[in-house]
């Protein structure tokens, strides 16, 4: 599965989000800040039957402080929501406070055919698969390359007229956006390990270090899932401990909780090095 | 190049002139062609290919001017000749007959809604006068433009094509010209001698919807115009890159993990629901590894 048969109820990292300003901004050699001047009324009621003034802007002249038009490149794009969920909260504003002018990130996500997708599935740090399921028949590639970010006030105005949020992803395809998107922008994390012990593996095999295929790669896979439980005890310890101070929960609790991780993370590096010293 | 309209009629021709009369006696002294006039009940358009004011730098006629002189008159009549002006003149005298009063607009007007096919026609044949009357040393250059201001230093006019603003001495045109109106700067060589003419004309987008006219500015132009009309700026000039988006889409350049024999998969449970980017009660709860 890919999509939450739902949206959630609040916007959340990785719901997939359209309006009409979604465009993956981004500056190109001929970017350059623009005034801004006035059609008056008079003409636009006549050219376009707008009456009211019509802003027009222009590279490069009548520049005034304070204003920060820019000539940009982009594509108007439906989109995913990269920013985490803390930082999303307090840019659209908590406890009943205003949105903030905090900038939210997004990536665009475009249509795939189902072989393109399939293809991501294995391995490219920039796009990012999002393949069609029972609760949405599209598949689509979310495509972290061409990140921009949106001011979080119009995101708020578009969450309350309505159609912001178009679907939100399911936890495990969550997981995996997350561990994608360090992947593309840290170079850290399972999905990185995985490509480096694969490179390892090889490397043993051809330098003759090692002959057993059988026992290189059970003490990759070893090595990989050291890496993988130590994103596990950050993720479900040390940043549950956090949590659980916010919400006051019980102290009892999380120690247990970060005994359970550490001895899970301790369990992986021994298999890990019981592999490696066999080699 | 903008669009010039090709013709204008006496009265454009009596404020660059100063009045009536007085483009009368200019005819009268072979100074300036014969117009054609377009009588009609009540009205009588007096139409002049755009060239003629080319003879008002001749004013008093010396005998080496007075040949291109009859040269002038002689490409205007030819004009008024063609069965594309007859078909001008047709349709002007339907449309007028009866009218309280006329301005270029209004003939401009008409025509394009009922003879705009034959106003184009016209227009080339003035055009090939205009080449012809340059090789027997008659030679003007025309750009349209429009009145930004007027002081005792002489006209500002705005050209439409180079967008440049340039100062036009108050004696190009007899009657004093207000700020605002369109006009055509002419650049006139009659023989040796040179002038420069202000003529009051039709906003160049009214030409916008003229058919198959290369020269007629399209409608973005008369918009552009328009708005920028309020920026008294220069536009800076911004070289354009651009960008495919399939290209923008595709893989080209990406760091892709490459197909191996030996594939090396990490334990998912192992991080599965650790999510630093969720909160909790967006998320489901760590299950059982």
């Amino acid at each position: 599965m890919t999509y939450e048969p739902a949206l959630r109820q609040e916007l959340s990292f990785g719901d997939i989000c359209e309006a009409d300003f979604l465009y993956d901004v981004h500056v190109r050699e001929d970017a350059r800040a623009m005034g801004v001047e006035f059609a008056s009324a008079k003409f636009a009621t006549k050219r376009w039957n707008i009456d009211e003034e019509v802003p027009y802007y222009i590279p490069g002249i009548g520049i005034k402080a304070g204003q920060n038009y820019v000539l940009a490149h982009g594509v108007h794009q439906q989109a995913v929501l990269l920013s985490d969920d803390c930082l999303i909260a307090t840019a659209l504003g908590r406890d009943g406070a205003g949105p903030t002018n905090r900038r939210l990130l997004f990536a665009p996500v475009v249509e795939a055919t189902e072989d393109e997708v399939a293809e991501l599935a294995g391995g490219n740090f920039g796009r990012f698969p999002l393949p069609a399921d029972a609760h949405d028949a599209d598949d689509r590639i979310a495509d972290l390359r061409r990140c921009f970010m949106v001011d979080a006030r119009d995101v708020d105005a578009a969450l309350k007229a309505g159609g912001f949020q178009v679907r939100s992803l399911d936890d495990a395809t969550r997981d995996d956006l997350a561990i994608r998107w360090s992947a593309y922008a840290l170079r850290r994390g399972p999905f990185v390990a995985e490509d480096n012990l694969e490179k390892f593996v090889e490397y043993l095999l051809i330098t003759g270090r090692v002959d057993d295929e059988g026992a290189v790669i059970d003490a990759a896979r070893a090595l990989a899932d050291v890496v993988a439980a130590a994103w596990g005890y950050e993720g479900r310890g040390v940043e549950g401990a956090g949590t659980a101070a916010d919400d006051g929960r019980d102290p009892q609790e999380v120690i247990d909780r970060l005994v359970e991780e550490l001895e899970q993370l301790r369990a992986t590096a021994d298999a890990a090095l019981d592999a490696l010293r066999k080699l | 190049m903008s669009a010039t309209l090709g013709f204008f009629t006496q009265n454009e021709l009596d404020a660059v002139v100063g009045y009536s009369r007085r483009r009368q006696r200019l005819v009268e002294g072979n100074v300036l062609p014969p117009g054609q006039r377009v009588k009609t009940f009540g009205q009588e358009p007096i139409i002049f290919p755009e060239f003629a004011v080319a003879g008002l730098v001749a004013e008093r006629p010396s005998p080496q001017d007075e040949p291109l002189l009859r040269h002038l008159a002689s490409a205007a009549a030819g004009l008024y000749e063609t069965a594309s002006f007859s078909a001008m003149a047709t349709v002007l005298r339907t449309a007028l007959r009866g009218r309280k009063g006329w301005q270029l607009d209004d003939l401009v007007a008409v025509l394009l809604e009922r003879a705009a096919d034959e106003l184009v026609a016209w227009r080339e044949q003035v055009a090939e006068a205009e080449r012809q009357l340059a090789e027997a040393g008659i030679r003007l250059s025309i750009d349209v433009g429009r009145i930004e201001d007027v002081s005792d230093a002489g006209y500002r006019v705005a050209l439409v094509d180079s967008g440049d603003i340039i100062t036009v001495a108050v004696n190009a045109a007899r009657t004093a010209l207000p700020k605002g109106m369109w006009v055509t700067r002419d650049l006139v060589e009659l023989g040796a001698r040179k002038g420069e003419l202000l003529v009051p004309t039709v906003a160049p987008d009214m030409l916008a919807t003229m058919p198959g006219n290369a020269w007629a500015p399209d409608t973005d132009e008369a918009q552009w115009d328009e708005m920028f009309r309020n920026v008294d700026f220069k536009p800076v000039v911004v070289p354009m890159v651009c960008d495919a988006a399939p290209d923008a889409a595709g893989s080209r350049g990406d760091l892709v993990r490459p197909k191996r024999r030996l594939s090396v998969r990490a334990n998912r449970a192992l991080y599965a629901n650790a999510n630093t980017m969720v909160r909790s009660s967006t998320s489901t709860p760590a299950t059982a590894r």
